[in-house]
């Protein structure tokens, strides 16, 4: 289920401007270290909340998640 | 001391800044760790690229890159865009931090054509029209001449490029802080800022801001925290821009000395500035012996002021000056073209820069202590 709340970012940067664009649409977040980055070094939001939701907006923003 | 060489860097900075720096030398690395104490120093990064980004009326944080001074910034314009062929504008008024990385390029196959600043802005924006040809792929131009403070017309050849498809790039060494920047209203593509001038931070830090980092190819490689099983840069802001540990103490300094710009304002310090050099103005233009170039102090310009005594090289009466506590800057100001402009590049001049902490009695003093020199 934990698993299913975290989306992966490509970047902090892009996880903490992510995180802000969520808490303005009334979703929240916080930024954490991803446990499954297969990338190396990955940062990653954990939603409290609807996280189909945030996928969704963060897709339609330009967001380059790695879900 | 008398300081009045705010156009090098400001002097004294605000004691929010001072206190910025003392409380970053110890942190951890922003934006390697998941640990809470480089989350913490990663969020006040964060935290000043947002800041920053909207102080230049940007809305995405990413389009920030963190930089080491105004110079690297404007390197990274001009070796991540153009390449063999490419030609470019600038004006007349232009730094080495412009002329020599074009000098570089120019040897690779890169053309450039000095647009003259002409008697009123109409002027200035023909001889840019006149100078722009089909290989034009950028033009620069500084803001406020470091050397004689003439404001440029910028969004006006910002909105003329554009009609021609061509990007600009605005030197904003000696305008952020004491003119507002607004990215999104003036169309500027690229815009460069050293953090210690009209910033008030810490020397060694620097911004630039991108509207559309997608055009911009990086001129430097390596570790960023992301990505890291690629050997390829990563190709997304500020990420592809910025490699290494960032300047922490520095951005820590840049975010207290925006704090303290948009405490005041930039339209409150630009006229605190005009107003002491309009008075010096007044003086100096009632002293025989007193050489001045530019017209009074007003609208059009920028908090520098540059002149020269009759028969005395500017570094003597710099020399002078300093002997009686006042700290200016003679020379060139790594600025040769624009002495061309007005015939002095080969005696130089004698700049005045107030900050927002100088005061009428500075320019006073200075004054009788010209006076005393020229009599």
């Amino acid at each position: 289920m934990e698993r299913e709340r975290i989306i992966e970012m490509r970047s902090l940067t892009d996880a903490m401007a992510a995180r802000d664009a969520l808490y303005a649409r009334g979703i929240k977040s916080v930024v954490t270290r991803s446990k499954k980055s297969r990338s190396g070094c990955g940062y990653a939001l954990t939603v409290n909340g609807d996280v189909s939701a945030a996928r969704r907006v963060l897709s339609s923003m330009g967001f380059g998640g790695r879900t | 001391m008398i300081y009045l060489d705010n156009a090098a860097t400001t002097y004294p900075k605000p004691p929010a800044v001072l206190r910025a720096v003392s409380g970053s030398v110890s942190a951890a690395n922003p934006g390697r760790g998941g640990h809470d104490l480089a989350l913490r120093a990663a969020e006040s990064v964060y935290k000043c690229r947002v800041k920053t980004a909207k102080f230049l009326g940007l809305s995405d944080p990413r389009n920030i890159i963190f930089t080491s001074g105004c110079t690297m910034s404007v390197n990274m314009v001009i070796k991540g865009l153009l390449k063999s062929g490419d030609h470019v504008v600038v004006s007349d008024m232009e730094h080495n931090a412009v002329m020599r990385p074009l000098s570089a390029m120019s040897k690779l196959g890169v053309s450039w054509t000095a647009a003259s600043v002409g008697e009123n802005d109409e002027e200035t924006l023909a001889n840019f029209r006149n100078a722009l040809n089909e290989k034009t792929r950028l033009v620069i131009c500084t803001q406020i001449s470091n050397v004689w403070g003439i404001r440029l017309p910028v969004e006006r050849i910002t909105a003329m490029c554009h009609e021609y498809g061509i990007p600009v790039m605005i030197d904003a060494a000696q305008s952020a802080g004491v003119v507002k920047i607004n990215m999104t209203e003036s169309g500027f593509d690229y815009v460069c800022i050293p953090a210690h001038k009209g910033l008030y931070g810490a020397m060694g830090t620097g911004v630039l801001s991108v509207r559309d980092p997608k055009r911009l190819s990086s001129v430097i490689q390596g570790g960023t925290g992301s990505d890291s099983l690629l050997l390829d840069q990563p190709d997304y802001a500020p990420d592809k821009f910025e490699s290494g540990t960032p300047n922490f103490i520095g951005i820590s300094a840049l975010s207290a000395g925006i704090d303290f710009v948009r405490s005041i304002g930039e339209d409150k310090i630009r006229r605190h500035e005009i107003d002491l050099l309009d008075a010096l103005y007044g003086s100096l233009s009632r002293n025989p012996r007193i050489i001045l170039y530019t017209p009074r102090p007003g609208d059009r310009s920028g908090g520098v002021l540059s002149f020269n005594v009759k028969e005395k090289s500017s570094e003597e009466t710099a020399a002078y000056l300093n002997s009686r506590g006042i700290a200016v800057r003679a020379g060139l100001h790594c600025a040769p073209m624009a002495h061309k402009h007005f015939g002095t590049e080969n005696i130089g001049a004698v700049r005045v820069a107030p900050s927002y902490f100088s005061s009428r009695k500075d320019i006073f003093t200075l004054n009788s202590v010209l006076s005393a020199y020229t009599k």
